[in-house]
């Protein structure tokens, strides 16, 4: 055998002696750590974003929470914020959110903006020109309370915009005056209900005190004075009542349409997932 | 030696990743065991996202119903038990896992949906062991419901115990036709459901409201008449019906929750 040969032969053996340790060296490891494996900083943090992914955001936020014993930056804790953001802990996320050290990041700014708006219905409104962002939750603020002006309109796209002013201006017009509804049922009983829209509940309350009211007049005209007080004195509630009841039911009635538009507009803002521009790319 | 070498390459790859999953769902199991359901039911989660074979997504969605179950998410816990079978290749846990569901809906109280769900598995169970078992759950779904008599007779050939526990319930609980017959006279209906002095109560305002609704028939008082007949004898006599069953039917739920309660603890065999 030619030393050539010889050479390639113990370098072939010596490879193959090297990868039979190498391959006992990694099945030891493997079988002592393999469970391990699946609780490493790799694994914690696709299983964290496969679980925020499919919504389980409280999991979610505890897989980030322990991928902070492997890298503590400002991912993890954006990350972190986020899932207690859709958890509706925006206290909390705020927190989070001030432990980032890039606070320059929008998306960063946005979410603590969000947050403060979800939290107290409040707007950070610092000195200075207004980011994109809070114009749209002032627009949004707006709306909510019925107030959206045009000059809102460069903040959101264009059917988002219409969609929000036609909302707004449902919650100031078409509203019952409790005033007018009281006024009306005090000059024929159950008018105001019917103003406001419980006919029902009118025509029900302009049957008893018509009812009440004659039997009252038939007793007193029969001499039967005590069921005749006994039953004005019922007319005489029914009526008060029925005054009473006219003003709470244009309340009622206002307080069902604001109610209706303000969930319409903040349904319309959680479709569109709050204008948040975060992307998550495994969720794709 | 170049065969040997990839054979052992391939087993403790192989052997590995099993070996990886195996010992995440011993930990998830341990968890279980030790009752830490929240984060057992987390790590079956996890376990199913890295089983890319799927081998592990029965076991673990299996698991997981039972996470969710001593939650008291029944309905989820059901999704789980869903999906376990659907994985399941195994007629044996496909059979359990749907006990599972139905003993889930009785503790959940859809007595409804327990019915349908057995005569739905009835179907695909033919044998008589379970089919026995099926009737044992449809039994425990009545006794729920209160409906002893019937439990009774799901129950005879099965279950001897729980056959006269079912008898001596019926025995004991309280007829609502006997308390309407017995509200004919007004309040006997109530005394009849254990509430003596509201039995009282209702007896002297009946009489009370019928005395004076006559007296003002007989004066020719026809408003009051009305009045009194409308707004207080026809109030206290409907009153008198309605309290009666509403009495006799509270009396029964308690004593049916008391005594499934002592039977859910001290029963033997095989409880929901």
């Amino acid at each position: 055998m030619t030393p050539f040969l010889r050479l390639i032969k113990m370098t072939y053996y010596s490879c193959i002696r090297t990868l039979l340790i190498l391959t006992i060296v990694i099945s030891v490891n493997s079988r002592l750590f393999s469970q391990n494996e699946l609780h490493n900083e790799i694994n914690i943090k696709r299983f964290a974003e496969y679980l925020y992914c499919k919504g389980d955001y409280q999991r979610a936020f505890y897989e980030f929470e322990r991928m902070q014993s492997f890298e503590n930056n400002d991912t993890v804790h954006f990350l972190s914020a986020l899932s207690l953001f859709r958890l509706g802990e925006y206290k909390l996320s705020s927190k989070y959110l001030s432990s980032i050290s890039s606070t320059n990041l929008h998306v960063v700014q946005d979410l603590n903006e969000l947050n403060l708006f979800l939290n107290t219905g409040e707007i950070n409104l610092e000195p200075g020109k207004k980011s994109d962002y809070q114009l749209k939750l002032e627009g949004i603020k707006f709306a909510l309370s019925g107030n959206l002006s045009n000059s809102y309109a460069t903040a959101f796209n264009p059917d988002d915009f219409t969609y929000y002013f036609q909302q707004s201006n449902n919650i100031n017009t078409g509203g019952k005056s409790p005033v007018l509804s009281g006024i009306l049922s005090a000059i024929i009983p159950g008018m105001g209900q019917i103003y406001s829209g419980s006919t029902g509940d009118g025509l029900g309350g302009l049957f008893n005190i018509v009812t009440f009211g004659s039997l009252s007049y038939w007793s007193f005209t029969e001499n039967k004075n005590f069921t005749g007080y006994l039953l004005a004195a019922f007319t005489a509630w029914f009526y008060l009542g029925n005054i009473y009841g006219a003003v709470q039911s244009a309340n009622n009635y206002n307080y069902e349409k604001l109610t209706l538009s303000q969930n319409s507009i903040m349904d319309y803002f959680k479709k569109r997932d709050f204008y948040l521009e975060v992307n998550i790319p495994v969720c794709k | 030696m170049r065969v040997i070498f990839l054979k052992i390459l391939l087993s403790v790859v192989l052997f590995a990743g099993d070996s990886t999953l195996t010992k995440q769902f011993e930990y998830a199991l341990e968890l279980y065991e030790k009752g830490n359901i929240y984060d057992s039911y987390t790590e079956f989660e996890r376990l199913k996202f890295f089983d890319s074979n799927g081998n592990f997504v029965f076991p673990a969605n299996y698991y997981q119903g039972f996470c969710l179950r001593e939650a008291g998410m029944y309905e989820l816990s059901n999704q789980k038990f869903l999906e376990a079978i659907q994985n399941a290749k195994d007629p044996a846990l496909i059979f359990d896992s749907n006990i599972m569901i139905i003993k889930n809906l009785i503790l959940s109280g859809d007595v409804l949906a327990v019915q349908r769900r057995i005569e739905y598995a009835k179907k695909s169970y033919t044998s008589s062991t379970q089919n026995e078992q099926l009737e044992f759950w449809r039994g425990w779904a009545l006794m729920f419901e209160g409906k002893w008599v019937e439990a009774s007779k799901t129950f005879t050939g099965i279950d001897e115990y729980l056959t006269s526990f079912c008898d001596s319930m019926d025995n004991e609980s309280l007829s609502v036709t006997t308390g309407l017959i017995l509200s004919l006279i007004p309040g006997l209906g109530q005394v009849y459901a254990g509430k003596y002095l509201e039995g009282a109560v209702s007896f002297a305002w009946n009489i009370f409201s019928g005395y004076l609704t006559i007296n003002s028939f007989l004066n020719k008082d026809f408003a009051g008449t009305v009045l009194a007949g409308n707004f207080l004898f026809l109030r206290f006599i409907t009153g008198n019906f309605n309290n009666t069953i509403k009495y006799i039917e509270e009396k029964n739920f308690e004593s049916r929750k008391e005594a499934i309660n002592q039977l859910l603890k001290n029963y033997k065999g095989q409880k929901p």
